[in-house]
Order: structure tokens, then C-alpha cells, then sequence
């Protein structure tokens, strides 16, 4: 199906990094896709399906972010690996959530103040992008060429 | 459970004299900016995107104020105290699209502004697929949603001003729709902006206060972490007490649904330059944590506080932020935490005016194939007629007005994203694609809430219809697109 020649001029009208972050964002939303299908089915979500949101969420918004740093013409090398290195980040601060053991009974351990799988989801997920996204965005930031080799 | 989005239950009096002097300070606050733009806006550029104007730092504060409603003040806490971490989920994603609004659309819209003269974001997808079809139809859905956010707001605003003036709701609910009809109508989004940036520090200065209130009763993080977990393991546990599915699903809509936010995404209309956005999520991302400060702590402040027996449990999930106030929070800082609500509420609520006022005037007449005319003396008109609506809708019975809310930001994410956020970075997308996918949005959506409002059909637990309608609406735009792509000759 891939050698039509429809997909050939899809490929042709779409850059490689484009393609990668669309990848991303339609395989992320078909596994929420199929975890929800599932649940409808079921009148319940079976136990993986929760796995299927942790990776579908991660994959819709890395795929986001590739399809920007595409346009932008800023997926370099260095900012490929970031996000590569962010996709790992959300996908295992909730694996790490789903698959430990519960500690949140009396006297569980805490991590600067929370439950350790709370800590971890709150601390990965969101205080590390927090404060790393912006300074890479601020620093990758730069004028775009056009397309008559100019720069806006 | 969504319901608890909106702020529908009535607030305790605080209206002392500190409380009632702070307001009014800062309605004359607001009263001046709308004086000092009213003369500066003589064009629809001036009104509908600030004269393309806007600094960096106007823009990060602005986006922030209207990001955060009045939900993050009052209602916000009292969804943490029921649900626990959870409630953690809505606003995690913020981590993530401070930056990614700027990073994937930002760029796009800005230069449809500067090369196409456009100053919707309806109108930027009617430019980016040449297609009055795409401009129509994403009109029609952002109406569908900000008649009832805008409801909600003002019956927020409503319960606000009745708790310090005492107006009662139903004036309460006027004045309020008065003042923001005042200085929207007159001084469009110039006024807007800048009272943004006024109210989003109004509104960060009560969330550090009300943030370091909540420590101090609650002793510190770990110690209020001890305190739950000894009574209720799944409050702090990752998910809290909605579960794995409904606080992922939330992370999933919150997420990628942010990047279509049009009230959110208008503001980059109105850059000044394509280089204020290079610290745009910077600024945004600072002010965002000081502003949500409140939103995380005050719930389990709240709920540490009903374990030791320091209050009462609560009758209601609502009055959790009342009930701070009154058991942890001197009465003066009462006023400024009530003018920080008021100010979260306004800003919401104006960028949505706009939005919607410009869809009314100069999107749907352009969709039709009529050229706007007037538009300055006409968007006034439109956000006067759309305010009045609103008003009406906010006097509905309280069910009504709550099921009217839910699903703005669901509503926008699953008819906008695809055609929006994708279809600007995705050369070979079509608007047959974003067409289609802006209906089946709309069609999941609408009739997916109204079969669960109405007791007919209900998703199982931790599925959200605005997910599914997302889902939805990217594959269709994807398949669409792909199936109507050019072919070679």
C-alpha cells in the first residue's frame, strides 16, 4: 500500500520530520483509540488499557511537538534526541505509576513530600518539561529561512 | 463528574470592609485600562488582535489569565478534596503546552496574520485551506462552546460579587456581565490584553498568598501527605480516587487539547513580531506555577484539615475554597483572593467575547461569501448581543447551565486540533479533511454529552466523550486528507 502512488505524493508534499511526529500522533491516538473501543465494548476498561492511554498520551504529544520543531525547521539532531529523550521520560514516570507497587498506606515512604509514585508522575511529568521545554524552545528558537532563501 | 468543572453553588459573605475596599480597587483598575484603550482602538486590527501589538511579556501574562478560569480558584480545590490527585491531571499537561502552543502553532498563525491579513483563527483556517467551508464550520463550533462557558463564567462572576457586595445572584450575574460587556465592547482585546496582564497578576498574587496559607496550616507538604495517607491511601495515590483511566484520559484531552484553545491561540495573532514568542513560553510557564499554586495545595490543605477535625467535613465539594477561607486565611487576604477569582473569571470571560463576536461578524458573513463592513461598530454590537445571550442562559436552572459548560474545552479540542494544530504543519492535508473532522467533533460531542446528560447512554469509567470525539476527529481528518491528497498526473 506504502508504493502507491498516492502515498508517493503524500510523501513527496510531506517532510521526513512531519511524517515522524504524524506517526507518532495517529499511532498514539489509535492505542487510545483501541483502549476506549475496548472499554465500550467491555462496559469496562480491561487492564491494559490504561497502558494503552500512558503510551497514547506520551506519543500525541511528542508527535506534536516533532510536527512544530519540523515546521520550524529546528529538528536537528540535538532537539531529536530531547524529544526522543522526553517521549522516555512521560512514558516511564507512568509506567513507573502503573507498574510499582502501591505505597500509599499509613507511613509509606515519601519523595520530596509526596508518595513516591505520586512524586514520580508529578515530578517527571511535570516539573521536569517545566522547566527544561522552555529554555530549550527559548534556545532552538531562531528565524526561520523562507522559501526565496530570505529570512523572516 | 465533569459537572463539578463549574462553580454552581453559592459562596459564604466575606464582604468586610477590606474585602469590599479591595474589589472596588480593583474594578477602578479596570475601569482606567479600559478608558486608556477605548481611545486607542480605531480599527478591527485594534479590536479583534490588539493592533498586532503585543510584547512578550503582555503576551505570556495574557495567555496565562485566560488559560486559567475562575475554576482554577474556586471550583479547582474543591475537585482536589473529592478526587485527590486526579484532580492533579488537569492541570499537569499545562507542563508540557506552555511551550508546545508556541512551539507548533505560534509560528503558523502569526505568519497567516502577517501575509493574509488574518485576524481570527476560524479565518486562519479558512486562509491556510482556502476554504470558506473550514472558516464556517470551525465558526459554528467555537459559538456552540463559549455561549456556554460564558454562561458559567458569569454565573461564577455572579456568586463572587454576591459573597462581598451581597447583590444577590441575579444582579450579581449583571453587574458583572456589565462591566466585562464595558470594557470589552469599547476597548476589544487592546482592552483585553492589557487588563489581562493586570488581572493575571492580581490572580498570582492571591494563589502565592492562599499557597503559603495552606502550608502553614497544613505544616508542610510531607506533613499533610502523612495526614491523608493515614486516612485515605487512594487520595495521594498516582491516579487519586478517579482511577488510572479518567486521570490519564484527562492528561490525553488537557494535553493536546490545549493547542486548540482558541481563545488561547488568537492571542498569537497579536504578537508584535515573530521573535516575542522565543521566551513567550517562558514568561507563560512562570507565570502559570505562581498562578496554580493555589489549585494544588489549597484541596489537600483542605483535606488534611478535615482529617485532624480542625473543620468539619464538607457538605459539598464546592465549598472547600470557603472553608479555607474562613478557617486559614486572615480576612484581609480574603479580598484579594476574591478579586483574584473575579480577575480569573474576567479574563476567560473577555477573550471569549471577542472570539465569539468575531466569529458572529466577521466569520460566518465571510463563510456566506459577504465581505465584512463596519466590523469595529458591528464586533461592539455582536459582543453586546452575545453577552445578553450568555446572561440569559446563566439564569437557566443550574443543571442546565453546568451541562452548557463541560464541554467547551472538549468541544474545542476535538473540532479544532486536527484542522489546526495538525493541518498547519502538514502540507498535504486537505480542507475536505479539516472540514470533515470539525463536524464529527462536533456531531460526537454534541450528541455524546446530551445522551449522557440526559441518562440515555453513559460512557464507562474514565472514558470521556471529548476523548473519544478527539480520537475521532484526528482519524477522520487523517483518512480524509490521505484519501483526497493530490494524485500525480
Amino acid at each position: 500500500m506504502n508504493d502507491s502512488p498516492l502515498f508517493a505524493t503524500v510523501r513527496a508534499e510531506t517532510p521526513m520530520g512531519t511524517r515522524v511526529g504524524l506517526t507518532l500522533l495517529l499511532v498514539g491516538a489509535s492505542a487510545i483509540g483501541v483502549a476506549y473501543a475496548a472499554a465500550i465494548v467491555q462496559g469496562q476498561a480491561p487492564a491494559w488499557a490504561p497502558w494503552c492511554l500512558a503510551i497514547g498520551s506520551a506519543a500525541t504529544t511528542v508527535g506534536l511537538f516533532v510536527i512544530g520543531a519540523a515546521t520550524r525547521r529546528a529538528l536537528s539532531r540535538p532537539v531529536a534526541i530531547f524529544l526522543t529523550g522526553l517521549f522516555a521520560l512521560l512514558l516511564a514516570s507512568f509506567g513507573a505509576a502503573l507498574e510499582m507497587a502501591p505505597g500509599e498506606a499509613s507511613g509509606g515512604p515519601l519523595l520530596f513530600g509526596l508518595p513516591v509514585r505520586l512524586a514520580i508522575v508529578f515530578y517527571g511529568v511535570g516539573v521536569v518539561p517545566l522547566v527544561v521545554l522552555p529554555v530549550v524552545f527559548g534556545l532552538t528558537f531562531g528565524r526561520t529561512p523562507r522559501a526565496d532563501g530570505g529570512s523572516s | 463528574m465533569l459537572a463539578t468543572f463549574a462553580q454552581s453553588a453559592a459562596l459564604p459573605r466575606v464582604g468586610g470592609q477590606t474585602t469590599v475596599a479591595t474589589m472596588v480597587a480593583y474594578f477602578a483598575v479596570l475601569a482606567v485600562i479600559s478608558l486608556w484603550a477605548v481611545r486607542r482602538t480605531r480599527t478591527p486590527t485594534d479590536f479583534f488582535v490588539a493592533g498586532r501589538s503585543v510584547g512578550t511579556i503582555v503576551l505570556g501574562v495574557a495567555a496565562m489569565a485566560t488559560t486559567l478560569s475562575g475554576f482554577a480558584m474556586i471550583g479547582g480545590p474543591g475537585l482536589f478534596y473529592s478526587m485527590g490527585a486526579t484532580a492533579l491531571f488537569l492541570v499537569l499537561p499545562a507542563s508540557l503546552t506552555n511551550t508546545l502552543g508556541a512551539w507548533a502553532i505560534a509560528r503558523p498563525l502569526h505568519d497567516l496574520a502577517r501575509t493574509r491579513g488574518v485576524i481570527t483563527i476560524p479565518g486562519a483556517l479558512g486562509a491556510r485551506y482556502d476554504s470558506r467551508a473550514a472558516q464556517g464550520w470551525s465558526a459554528v463550533a467555537i459559538l456552540v462552546a463559549v455561549v456556554g462557558y460564558i454562561a458559567t463564567n458569569f454565573l461564577a462572576l455572579g456568586y463572587v460579587l454576591d459573597a462581598v457586595f451581597g447583590t444577590g445572584l441575579s444582579a450579581g450575574i449583571w453587574i458583572g456581565a456589565l462591566v466585562l460587556v464595558a470594557y470589552t465592547a469599547a476597548g476589544g482585546m487592546l482592552a483585553g490584553v492589557y487588563a489581562d496582564l493586570f488581572q493575571g497578576a492580581v490572580k498570582a498574587a492571591a494563589s502565592i498568598a492562599a499557597c503559603w496559607f495552606a502550608m502553614k496550616v497544613g505544616g508542610g507538604l510531607g506533613e499533610i501527605s502523612r495526614t491523608i495517607m493515614a486516612y485515605d491511601a487512594d487520595f495521594l495515590s498516582p491516579w487519586g480516587k478517579g482511577g488510572a483511566m479518567t486521570a490519564l484520559s484527562f492528561f490525553f484531552v488537557f494535553s493536546v487539547g490545549s493547542l486548540a484553545q482558541p481563545h488561547i491561540a488568537h492571542k498569537y495573532l497579536m504578537a508584535r513580531d515573530v521573535d516575542r514568542f522565543r521566551w513567550y513560553p517562558m514568561v507563560m510557564t512562570v507565570s502559570m506555577t505562581l498562578a496554580l499554586l493555589l489549585y494544588l495545595t489549597v484541596g489537600v490543605a483542605v483535606k488534611a484539615m478535615v482529617v485532624r477535625g480542625v473543620i468539619p467535613p464538607l457538605v459539598r465539594n464546592d465549598d472547600a475554597m470557603p472553608a479555607f477561607l474562613v478557617a486559614a486565611v486572615p480576612a484581609a487576604l480574603a479580598g484579594l483572593i476574591f478579586a483574584g477569582a473575579a480577575s480569573a473569571i474576567m479574563s476567560t470571560v473577555n477573550a471569549f467575547l471577542s472570539v465569539g463576536a468575531a466569529a458572529i461578524m466577521h466569520d460566518l458573513p465571510m463563510a456566506f461569501g459577504r465581505e465584512p463592513s463596519n466590523e469595529l461598530a458591528r464586533g461592539r454590537a455582536a459582543t453586546v448581543a452575545l453577552a445578553v445571550v450568555a446572561v440569559l442562559v446563566a439564569h437557566a436552572p443550574g443543571a442546565q447551565v453546568a451541562f452548557l459548560g463541560v464541554f467547551g474545552y472538549g468541544l474545542f479540542a476535538s473540532t479544532l486540533v486536527p484542522a489546526l494544530a495538525v493541518g498547519l504543519n502538514w502540507p498535504a492535508a486537505t480542507a475536505r479533511g479539516a472540514v470533515a473532522s470539525i463536524i464529527t467533533g462536533l456531531v460526537v460531542t454534541l450528541v455524546g454529552e446530551t445522551l449522557s446528560f440526559a441518562g440515555v447512554y453513559r460512557l464507562p469509567a474514565g472514558v470521556p466523550w471529548s476523548g473519544v470525539a478527539l480520537v475521532a476527529a484526528l482519524g477522520v481528518f487523517s483518512v480524509v486528507s490521505l484519501t483526497g491528497a493530490r494524485r500525480p498526473a
